[in-house]
């Protein structure tokens, strides 16, 4: 599905990191693997640090910490908020949205509407689509989207698969109407055939949780993980990134008539640093403008990886410059989307840590 | 397609291996090298010169060299 927006722009992003930073080489002995092959796999895939939030703390946490920075520096009046999103896989609780409760800690006006979007690695993409479409209203002047997930505790520390490259992180991004036309340009897709191909299986009603659910399994590779754990089939998934995303984005430099060289940044969804390299050389993009360095410093936090990318690897350049960026996610759904647009002039794209 | 230009592609996916130490009968997983990182590559590799998209399933089932070019073949 395409859209174009126009009137619309990016005017601040916030990254908030948790602190406690955890080396490949601690949690190296939970896994089934030999060290010699553990670091092999290290250095292939570019492992080194992730950031894992606290006992604790909880996406919403994050959230709320980010918005309280932003409300204390003057960069953000939760009174003109019109729209506030929580894009997220680790809400709070099944009810009330999280979005409502945040609402109510910020005492945001009464029209101001919440929504939850339950959406991972293309959640970025999802909200800023779904924020333009709110921003499209007169009366909605000013979104603003938060990513964000804490899906730590749902990695088995035993599954040398998904636990090196797991990350907790959250978003904020401040997306308001302007006079300039700055056209954005996306589309998005949808394959539910492969829906199961990233599950987490137990926890929520289809299979509650029970002591059964916790029973930890062996695999086929050698992990042990229970129901109540996040599983991947790591083949399906790069088998479907490398098919399904070059065609969507050679479909958006048609669709936004922008060229591939004419792109300063491509900030893609960071799966491990493997999976971006491949896809770069597959788009014919030089491997330095497609960024892959957050999974080695910070880890994979779904839909949280694009706008640290972005904050990770611009910071100020982004407030004081306008650039052609082109954002992408995929993953989990299946799910995966692009987007053309110029970001710039920035009130702020910076990360504090929590 | 021949086997010995597959044996070749095959040996770049891995760090450091000479395709001489290969032979159609060597069982790959067995070999020191092999971790599931090697296994995409292969699969990105076989993507990529011979236009055939292979699964996890069809590494883990084809056990020797011959075996996984012999599903190539019959894929393309």
């Amino acid at each position: 599905m395409d859209f174009v927006f126009k009137h619309k722009r990016i005017s601040g992003i916030l990254t908030i990191l948790p602190q406690k930073a955890v080396k490949f080489e601690d949690e190296m002995a939970n896994y089934n693997f030999s060290p010699a092959k553990c670091m092999k796999l290290k250095i292939a895939m570019g492992y080194n640090e992730h950031r894992i939030a606290a006992e604790g703390q909880t996406s919403a946490d994050f959230c709320e910490h980010g918005l309280r920075y932003l409300v204390d520096n003057n960069l953000l009046n939760p009174n003109e908020v019109d729209a506030l999103l929580f894009v997220s896989q680790s809400p709070d609780y099944f009810l009330p949205p999280t979005s409502n409760l945040l609402h109510g800690k910020f005492g945001m006006r009464q029209d101001c509407l919440c929504m939850d979007i339950n959406q991972g690695c293309a959640g970025f993409e999802l909200g800023l689509i779904q924020a333009c479409m709110l921003l499209d209203q007169p009366a909605i002047k000013k979104v603003v989207l938060l990513n964000a997930d804490v899906l730590s505790p749902k990695v088995s520390p035993q599954d040398r698969n998904s636990k090196p490259l797991v990350g907790d992180a959250a978003a904020i991004t401040v997306i308001d109407q302007c006079q300039e036309d700055n056209p954005i340009y996306a589309n998005i897709k949808m394959d539910g055939t492969g829906a199961l191909v990233l599950n987490i299986p137990a926890g929520g009603f289809r299979m509650p949780s029970t002591a059964e659910t916790a029973v930890m399994e062996e695999d086929a590779a050698g992990n042990f993980r229970s129901k109540d754990n996040l599983v991947m089939q790591g083949d399906e998934v790069f088998n479907f990134v490398q098919r399904e995303v070059p065609p969507m984005i050679e479909h958006l430099y048609e669709q936004s008539g922008v060229d591939r060289n004419e792109v300063d940044w491509y900030m893609f969804h960071q799966p491990n640093k493997f999976m971006l390299n491949k896809l770069a050389d597959k788009l014919g993009v030089p491997r330095d403008k497609m960024p892959a360095n957050i999974v080695e410093n910070f880890g994979n936090a779904s839909g949280v990886t694009v706008p640290t990318c972005i904050s990770y690897n611009l910071g100020d350049q982004l407030c004081n410059n306008t650039m052609q960026l082109c954002m992408a996610g995929f993953g989990v759904g299946l799910t995966w989307s692009s987007i053309m647009m110029k970001v710039g002039q920035l009130m702020f794209n910076r990360i504090i840590e929590y | 397609m021949d086997i010995k230009e597959f044996i070749n592609n095959f040996a770049e996916q891995f760090d450091d291996l000479d395709a001489a130490t290969l032979t159609p009968e060597t069982e790959y997983m067995a070999l020191d090298d092999w971790n599931s990182l090697v296994a995409l590559s292969v699969i990105a590799m076989i993507d990529e010169e011979y236009d055939v998209t292979l699964k996890g399933n069809d590494i883990r089932e084809a056990k020797t060299i011959e075996g996984l070019y012999n599903t190539v073949c019959q894929k393309m």
